[in-house]
C-alpha cells in the first residue's frame, strides 16, 4: 500500500502569494503552464474562470489544478427545420485540468477529477446546470472516457484524425456527460451540504 | 463624426463582449431528430465500465485522497 499523501484543494483566490507557488508548476504542456502562471491571475481570467490548485501539503507545492466556467450548449438542426426540437442546456466547462509532471502516473488526476465531478453534482443540485463539458487534448481523451465522458462527435477520435494524417496536438476533442448520469452511476455530492436527518 | 461613430461602435462591442464573455458557448448540429435522440441517449448514461465504487477503491489504493480546504465551510464525517 503506497504511503498516503496529504493533498488539499484551494481556490487560487485564497492563496496570499500565489506567484512563487505557481512558478514551479510544470505539467509538460507550455500553453497550460502559461495559463496557470500568467493568465489565471489576471482580472479577466478571474472574472471568467474559477481556478483551484491542488497543494501537496508535505512538499508545499502545486501538484495539479483545474479551472472551470459556466456555459451553454445549443442543440440545433444543420438546416432550418421547424419540426426539430431546439434546446439549450447549461453546463460546467472544465476549461483547464492538469497534473504536474512529478505527480503524473500516481492516480492523482483521477482523484482530482472525482473532486471536480462532486463539485459539479453539488452545483447541479442548486442550479439548472445539467452537463459537464470540456474540450480535451488528444492524449487525455481516453482518460476522460474512463471517467464517464463521451465525445460530442463519436467519429471524431484522435485515432481517426491520425488516420487522416492530421496533427492531433492542434485539435481539441469536445466531450461531455449528463450530471444526472454520474449520480445514477454512484457519484455523490458533498454530504455536508445537506442535513443528516430527513424531515 | 465617422471616427466618433467607429469609436462608439468599438466601445459597445467591447462592453457587450465583456457581458457575454463569462459564458462559454458550444453548439452541436444534427441532420434530423433521430440523430439528436441518439446523441441524448449517449450523453445521458455513462459507459458500463465506469463505476464509482471502483474509482473510489483505486483512489484509496493510490493514496491520493484530497481534502477540500476552504472550498466549503463544513467537513464530511
Amino acid at each position: 500500500m503506497p504511503r498516503k499523501t496529504n493533498y488539499t484543494l484551494y481556490s487560487i483566490d485564497s492563496i496570499i502569494h500565489p506567484k512563487a507557488l505557481l512558478e514551479k508548476f510544470n505539467c509538460g504542456n507550455d500553453q497550460i503552464n502559461h495559463f496557470l502562471k500568467v493568465e489565471s491571475l489576471t482580472a479577466k481570467s478571474r472574472n471568467e474562470l474559477l481556478t483551484f490548485v491542488l497543494i501537496d501539503n508535505d512538499k508545499k507545492e502545486i501538484a495539479g489544478f483545474l479551472s472551470s466556467a459556466v456555459g451553454q450548449l445549443d442543440l440545433k438542426p444543420k438546416q432550418d427545420n421547424d419540426a426539430f426540437e431546439r434546446e439549450s442546456l447549461s453546463f460546467i466547462n472544465l476549461a483547464y485540468f492538469a497534473i504536474d509532471a512529478d505527480y503524473q502516473g500516481k492516480g492523482l488526476g483521477r482523484s482530482l477529477f472525482v473532486e471536480f465531478i462532486r463539485m459539479c453534482i453539488t452545483a447541479s443540485l442548486y442550479s439548472k446546470v445539467s452537463l459537464i463539458y470540456l474540450e480535451s487534448v488528444d492524449e487525455s481523451v481516453k482518460f476522460y472516457h474512463k471517467m464517464g465522458l463521451e465525445l460530442v462527435n463519436r467519429n471524431n477520435t484522435p485515432e481517426r484524425q491520425r488516420e487522416y494524417g492530421n496533427d492531433t496536438s492542434k485539435i481539441s476533442f469536445p466531450m461531455l456527460v449528463n450530471i444526472d448520469a454520474l449520480i445514477d452511476n454512484g457519484y455523490l455530492p458533498y454530504e455536508c451540504n445537506f442535513s443528516a436527518k430527513s424531515i | 463624426m465617422f471616427l466618433d461613430m467607429c469609436i462608439l461602435s468599438l466601445y459597445l462591442i467591447k462592453e457587450v463582449s465583456n457581458m457575454v464573455g463569462v459564458v462559454k458557448k458550444a453548439t452541436v448540429s444534427f441532420n434530423n431528430q433521430e440523430e439528436l435522440t441518439d446523441f441524448k441517449n449517449r450523453i445521458n448514461k455513462v459507459p458500463s465500465f465506469v463505476n464509482f465504487k471502483n474509482v473510489n477503491e483505486k483512489i484509496r489504493k493510490d493514496g491520493a485522497e484530497i481534502d477540500r480546504g476552504r472550498l466549503f465551510n463544513a467537513k464530511e464525517n
